[in-house]
C-alpha cells in the first residue's frame, strides 16, 4: 500500500521526508488555510524537488471550492501547477480537477471532497470523467466503505485514521463570534462542544473561512481497507510522533483501532455506525 | 430572454399560490430522493397535477432529486425517473452526476439541472457538468455577484441564483454536523441544523474558555434575501433567481413570489432605490428569520449570523384567505389563519391589485352572529365587502 501523509509544517516535512510515507501531501497558500502545511507557489517546485530527492512522491492538495474570481487570478499559476511535475493533484473542487485535466497535467488527479462520493455509481462516473481517485463521503458507515474498498480497492483512496472535516463555512465564524462578545484576538484555533453534549469538536478559521473537524480518531483498521492500493492519514491536530507510528503500525501489519488508541490522548472510532435516523420521509 | 422566477412548494396548494402569485417555474420534492425529508412532499399522482397546473399557465414545474446518495438509494431510481418524465416533468435537480446521467439515459428530454448542493462556484465547474450533457446549474451560494456576471457571461450553461430564504452556514452539501450529532444524514433529507445550536468555545491548546456564558457560539445563519443585488441580477440575465423554502407557508410563499414578481415587472420603470426599500418592507411581512444579502457584495461577517435566538420565529401576520364573496349581502367570506378581532386593521394582497388597507368593522358567523374575534383556524368568517377584491387573496395585519 502507498501512504498518503499530510505535511503541517515545516518541521513534520523533515521528518516525514525520513519516514516510510509514500506520498506526502501538502497545500498552496490562499488554497489551503491552515488544514495544511502550505507552501507559497513560489517555493512549491524547489519543495518538490526535495520531497523527490528523497524518493517521495507530491501530493498538492485544494480541499475547498475555488471561487469565480480566484480562479481568474490564480489561472496563469494554476496553468504551471498542471505542468509541474507533481505526481498526485488533489481538488475539493471538481472545477479545478477539470481544468488539470484540460491543461493536460502528468499528475495522477484525486477528487477529494468528503461528502459527495457515497455511492459506487458515483465513485465510478468520476472515474470515468478524468479522475484516477476518489475520496469516498467521510460520512457513510464503516459497512458501506467496506463495500467500496472490496469493489475498487485501486481507485477508492480511504483515510485509514486521523481526525477529519466534517463541516466548511466560507464565513470566518470566529472572527465574527469574538467581534461581538468584543474580544476580537482570541485565538483562532478551538475546541467547541454544543451545551447538552459531550463530545467536543475541533474548530479552525483560517483565510478560507471555518472548519469543523471530528475530535475522535476515525480508524478504518478491516484487512479491506488496507489491502487497497492507496490510503491516507491526516495528521492534523496530532503530534507527528503520533502519525510516524501509525506508518509503522500498518507497515508491520499491526494496524487496528486497539493500538491505534494506545498511543494517542484522543479517542478512535470507526466512523459513524448509523446516519439514517430521521430520513423516513424523504427516502 | 426573460429571467424566471423560480418558487418552493411543499404541497399542490402551495404549488397553486406560487403560480398564482406569479412564479414562473415551482420546484417541489417527491416522496424519494429528495432533501428536506420533513417537508410534506408529493405523491407521483400530486406531481402529475403539478404538472398539468403548470402546464395549463404555460409555466415549469422541477422536481428535486437532490439527495447525495448512497448505493442502496439508487434502488428504483430509473423507474421513478421514468415515471417524471412521462407525466412532464420539465427538470430534475440532481447532486449526484450519477443519478444525472441515469436521468439523460431513461429521459433525455427532461433537463438536468445540477443543484447548489455541488457548490459549483466556476468556469470549470460550469464545463465539467457540461461536459456531461446537464442543463442548468444552481451556483453555490458564495458567488459574489462579479462571480455570477463573469459565469453568465460566460454562457457555458444556463444559470441560477438563490434570492431569497434559508441559508446553509457551511459550503452546501459539505456539512456533516447533523449526521455526526444527531446521526441524521444531511445530505440525505435529515438535517438537525445542528450548526444553530449553541456551543461552549475553548482555546485548542490552553482549555480557556473564550465564549460568553450570556451569548453562546453559533453559526446559525440569517436568510438570505438579495434585494438590494436584484437589479444587477436581473441585468446580468441570470437564467432563474430562486427562493428557498419548500417547508414554509402559503403565505409565505405568496408574499415573497408576490414581492419578487413586482420588483422584476417594475424594475425598468421606477427608481431603484425606492423598489429596493419597497420589496424589502414586503418581504419582512412574511419573515421568520432575520435577513442579510449573502455574499454577493462581500463575505458575510457577524451580521450574517443570529446570537442569541432560538430558531426561526412564528409570523403570526397572516389571518386568512379570501374564500368566497357574496355581492348580494356585499360580505366576503374569510378562512381564519391566525387571530385578528374588529378593530384590528387588515391588509389584502393577490396578484391582480395593489394592496389595500382597511379597519375591520363587522364580523359574523355562518349564523350571522355578531363575533369580536376570529380565533379558530380553517372557520369561516364574514366581513363587509371591500372591493377590488378575488377569491383566494390573502389578508394579513396592516399597518394603517
Amino acid at each position: 500500500m502507498k501512504l498518503f501523509v499530510e505535511v503541517n509544517s515545516n518541521d513534520s516535512l523533515q521528518v516525514l521526508l525520513e519516514s516510510n510515507a509514500s506520498i506526502l501531501v501538502i497545500g498552496l497558500k490562499g488554497f489551503s488555510g491552515d488544514r495544511l502545511y502550505s507552501v507559497d507557489f513560489d517555493d512549491l517546485e524547489s519543495i518538490i524537488e526535495t520531497i523527490h530527492h528523497h524518493h517521495k512522491q507530491v501530493c498538492l492538495l485544494f480541499p475547498y471550492i475555488v471561487l469565480q474570481t480566484q480562479f481568474q487570478e490564480y489561472s496563469s499559476r494554476f496553468t504551471k501547477i498542471a505542468n509541474m511535475n507533481i505526481d498526485f493533484i488533489a481538488c475539493g473542487d471538481v472545477g479545478l480537477g477539470y481544468f488539470m485535466r484540460l491543461n493536460q497535467t502528468n499528475a495522477k488527479l484525486i477528487y477529494m471532497n468528503e461528502t459527495m462520493i457515497a455511492n459506487p455509481f458515483d465513485a465510478q462516473a468520476f472515474l470515468e470523467t478524468g479522475y484516477d481517485l476518489i475520496t469516498p463521503a467521510m460520512d457513510i458507515t464503516y459497512d458501506k466503505k467496506l463495500s467500496l474498498a472490496q469493489k475498487m480497492p485501486s481507485q477508492a483512496l480511504f483515510q485509514l485514521c486521523g481526525t477529519h472535516l466534517i463541516s466548511t463555512s466560507k464565513r470566518p465564524l470566529l472572527s465574527a463570534y469574538y467581534d461581538v462578545i468584543e474580544t476580537p484576538n482570541a485565538p483562532k484555533h478551538v475546541k467547541l462542544r454544543e451545551h447538552n453534549r459531550e463530545q467536543s469538536y475541533f474548530g479552525i478559521e483560517d483565510d478560507q473561512g471555518f472548519h469543523v473537524f471530528h475530535e475522535q480518531l476515525l480508524v478504518l483498521d478491516h484487512p479491506h481497507f488496507l489491502q487497497c492500493d492507496y490510503g491516507y492519514l491526516s495528521s492534523l491536530f496530532v503530534p507527528i510522533e503520533e502519525t510516524l507510528h501509525w506508518i509503522h503500525l500498518i507497515k508491520t501489519n499491526e494496524f487496528t483501532l486497539e493500538n491505534v488508541a494506545k498511543s494517542t490522548t484522543l479517542s478512535v472510532y470507526r466512523g459513524l455506525e448509523e446516519t439514517d435516523k430521521g430520513l423516513e420521509a424523504g427516502t | 430572454m426573460s429571467v424566471e422566477l423560480l418558487a418552493p412548494a411543499g404541497d399542490l396548494l402551495r404549488l397553486k399560490v406560487a403560480f398564482d402569485f406569479g412564479a414562473d417555474a415551482v420546484f417541489i420534492g417527491g416522496k424519494a430522493f429528495s432533501l428536506r425529508a420533513r417537508a410534506s412532499n408529493f405523491t407521483i399522482s400530486d406531481i402529475a397535477q403539478g404538472v398539468r397546473i403548470a402546464h395549463e399557465r404555460g409555466k415549469k414545474l422541477f422536481v428535486t432529486v437532490n439527495i447525495i446518495p448512497h448505493e442502496d438509494n439508487f434502488e428504483g431510481i430509473e423507474a421513478y425517473l421514468t415515471q417524471l418524465n412521462e407525466i412532464g416533468v420539465d427538470a430534475v435537480i440532481v447532486a449526484s452526476i450519477a443519478m444525472g446521467r441515469i436521468s439523460k439515459r431513461v429521459a433525455p428530454e427532461m433537463e438536468v439541472h445540477i443543484s447548489t448542493q455541488v457548490s459549483a462556484a466556476n468556469e470549470y465547474a460550469l464545463q465539467f457538468y457540461k461536459s456531461l450533457g446537464f442543463d442548468r446549474v444552481v451556483l453555490a451560494r458564495e458567488c459574489t455577484l462579479e462571480d455570477v456576471r463573469v459565469l453568465v457571461e460566460s454562457q457555458i450553461i444556463p444559470i441560477e441564483v438563490f434570492i431569497h430564504g434559508g441559508m446553509c452556514v457551511n459550503v452546501s452539501g459539505r456539512c456533516t454536523l447533523s449526521n455526526h450529532m444527531s446521526l441524521r444524514d444531511a445530505n440525505r433529507g435529515g438535517c438537525a441544523q445542528s450548526c444553530r445550536w449553541r456551543y461552549e468555545v475553548t482555546d485548542l491548546y490552553s482549555g480557556e474558555m473564550l465564549s460568553k456564558p450570556d451569548l453562546s457560539f453559533t453559526m446559525s445563519s440569517k436568510d438570505l434575501n438579495a434585494t438590494p443585488h436584484l437589479k444587477s441580477l436581473l441585468e446580468m440575465n441570470v437564467a432563474s433567481l430562486k427562493i428557498e423554502g419548500r417547508m414554509k407557508s402559503e403565505y409565505y410563499v405568496a408574499s415573497v413570489v408576490n414581492a419578487y414578481r413586482h420588483f422584476m415587472d417594475h424594475h425598468e420603470m421606477l427608481d431603484e432605490e425606492n423598489q429596493v426599500a419597497q420589496t424589502l418592507v414586503e418581504l419582512s411581512k412574511a419573515a421568520s428569520r432575520e435577513t442579510f444579502d449573502g455574499f454577493y457584495e462581500k463575505l458575510p461577517h457577524s451580521n450574517s449570523i443570529l446570537y442569541g435566538v432560538n430558531g426561526a420565529g412564528v409570523n403570526q401576520d397572516f389571518v386568512g384567505v379570501v374564500r368566497k364573496i357574496d355581492l348580494e349581502a356585499q360580505r366576503m367570506w374569510i378562512e381564519v389563519r391566525n387571530v385578528f378581532q374588529v378593530g384590528d386593521t387588515l391588509e389584502v394582497f393577490g396578484p391582480y391589485h395593489e394592496n389595500r388597507q382597511w379597519v375591520v368593522q363587522d364580523m359574523r358567523n355562518d349564523e350571522n352572529i355578531e363575533l369580536p374575534r376570529a380565533y379558530q383556524p380553517m372557520s369561516l368568517v364574514s366581513l363587509p365587502l371591500i372591493t377590488p377584491i378575488e377569491i383566494d387573496e390573502f389578508i394579513r395585519k396592516g399597518t394603517l
